[in-house]
């Protein structure tokens, strides 16, 4: 088993006094893929943002590489994500928008991003807008903005939505490579073939409390 | 992480995208309006224009409200966060993020201005003359009655054009005007961050709507009162200007200060409402 990396330490966590996350407690190490499964609403999104630092916990606390979230730091810098509806500067081809992202924190490299979007399916020499992008093409992207930095942490929320049947099973092998290459993958989807097909171990989100069922 | 390259990359997305494109067609559309009776004059009298007008039309009260509405559509996207910004923050973090959104309103504020001042010279098309000096057709329109004749929408007031040489005011006009706008950018940011969206663009489009007032309350106390709203110090002519022996704009040197101290406490809410604001993605392109 890999270091710890991510532990969720008794997270609550309300909106207008509604509690979307219970009491919740996690701890996911490098070299795993976690499943999470749960109805919509049931907080797993939720649970995702407060992982990444878009959210702040009410109570408990969320430790990165035992760096405290909202503390020690602000972001979960060292993570690819895909969460809710991939986003994208719509009038930009999808090799423009991964080379925008990309340039953020590293020099460009154009050969790479090539290979990536390739690995993933996509045509990095098209020109198509993203606007024009269909959803299946859009969650290829996503997974190719989430992977190109080769990130240690992976947090994928129905990373498969809207791909077809050859391209879920292109995904998955996708995920076990990175798995294999000692990533911390923590995955939510609807998808039982899914989640039994790709993790280690799973929980259910109900209600806003975690629960591992395998 | 490479800012100067990201800052770049933001300002040239904000800056060419439909919400610009918008902006730009009305500011170019109202400036036509405005400098269309110079041209007619030009026309009339076979003398070219200066370039300068553009003093002039930014103090016509009517064009600076329409011009703020503009810019509070123009940032009406505050608090920047549009679903793309996602898969920025989590590569920036919060503080570096805020920093280069407050760097591109600042960016964006000066392109706008400049953008005013070109538009009102290619307005003028083939009557513009291109001299450092007033020229004869905005002195004749200062001394005369012909401004009223070929029914110019803005005044010339010769006080102006006495206490400053045209580029001085022209680069006068847009440095305020650019903070101004800068400001006004920065205030629905903050806004937006501490309250919502809809605070900050009723904040917004009520310091716009505050120029009526001061143009409306006694010469008397007008000075007095315009300290306290920004928007009407882009009518830079008014600085030379006395109505009933009272100025009606504060000093250069006040509204300069004010503005550089405005625009470094709305960057200190900021980054310091940032640091603890919830990210709640939106849809909105």
């Amino acid at each position: 088993m890999g270091e710890c990396v991510i532990e969720v330490r008794n997270v609550s966590k309300s909106f207008r006094g509604e509690a979307v996350l219970k009491d919740v407690s996690l701890k996911c190490e490098g070299g795993r893929i976690y499943g999470i499964v749960g109805y919509n609403g049931s907080g797993k999104t939720v649970l995702f943002k407060c992982i990444c630092g878009f959210f702040h916990v009410d109570a408990g606390e969320i430790l990165i590489n035992s760096k405290q979230m909202g503390k020690e730091i602000d972001m979960l810098s060292d993570a690819g994500i895909i969460i809710e509806e991939p986003g994208y500067l719509r009038n930009l081809s999808g090799y423009k928008n991964l080379d925008f992202l990309y340039r953020i924190r590293n020099k460009p490299n154009k050969q790479h991003l090539q290979d990536i979007m390739q690995k993933v399916g996509l045509d990095p020499f098209s020109k198509k807008h993203v606007g024009h992008y269909s959803l299946g093409m859009k969650q290829r992207l996503a997974i190719a903005q989430a992977t190109m930095e080769d990130p240690g942490i992976l947090i994928l929320d129905e990373p498969m939505n809207g791909l077809d049947k050859q391209g879920i099973a292109e995904m998955r092998d996708f995920f076990e490579e990175q798995k294999s290459m000692g990533k911390l993958i923590i995955l939510a989807s609807h998808n039982k073939e899914d989640i039994n097909a790709l993790c280690d171990e799973v929980y259910e989100m109900d209600k806003g409390t975690l629960n591992r069922v395998r | 992480m490479y800012p100067v390259k990201y800052f770049k990359q933001v300002l040239l997305g904000k800056i060419f995208r439909p919400r610009t494109y918008v902006l730009l067609v009305l500011l170019g559309f109202v400036t036509y309006l405005y400098v269309k009776p110079v041209v007619a004059f030009s026309q009339e009298v076979h003398y070219k224009a200066a370039p300068w007008a553009f003093p002039f039309i930014v103090s016509n009260i009517y064009f600076i409200f329409l011009f703020m509405l503009g810019i509070v559509y123009y940032f009406s996207d505050v608090p920047f966060m549009q679903y793309y910004n996602m898969y920025q923050v989590i590569r920036t973090g919060r503080r570096n993020w805020a920093i280069v959104q407050i760097a591109a309103i600042m960016g964006q504020s000066f392109f706008i201005m400049g953008f005013g001042f070109l538009a009102s010279v290619l307005c003028l098309g083939g009557h513009c003359e291109l001299t450092l000096g007033w020229g004869k057709l905005l002195h004749t329109s200062a001394l005369t009655n012909a401004a009223e004749h070929y029914g110019f929408l803005f005044s010339v007031p010769y006080e102006a054009m006495q206490r400053f040489e045209p580029l001085e005011l022209a680069a006068l006009t847009i440095c305020i005007g650019s903070l101004v706008i800068c400001f006004v950018g920065l205030l629905m940011f903050a806004a937006s961050l501490v309250f919502n969206r809809n605070v900050a663009v009723f904040l917004a489009a009520a310091m716009a709507a505050a120029v009526y007032f001061v143009e409306n309350i006694h010469p008397l106390i007008a000075q007095k009162v315009s300290m306290f709203v920004p928007v009407s110090w882009m009518r830079t002519t008014n600085i030379a200007t006395k109505v009933h022996g009272s100025y009606v704009v504060p000093p250069v040197g006040y509204m300069l200060t004010a503005l550089a101290v405005g625009i470094l406490v709305l960057c200190m809410i900021i980054l310091w409402k940032v640091k603890r604001v919830e990210f709640q993605w939106n849809k909105e392109d």
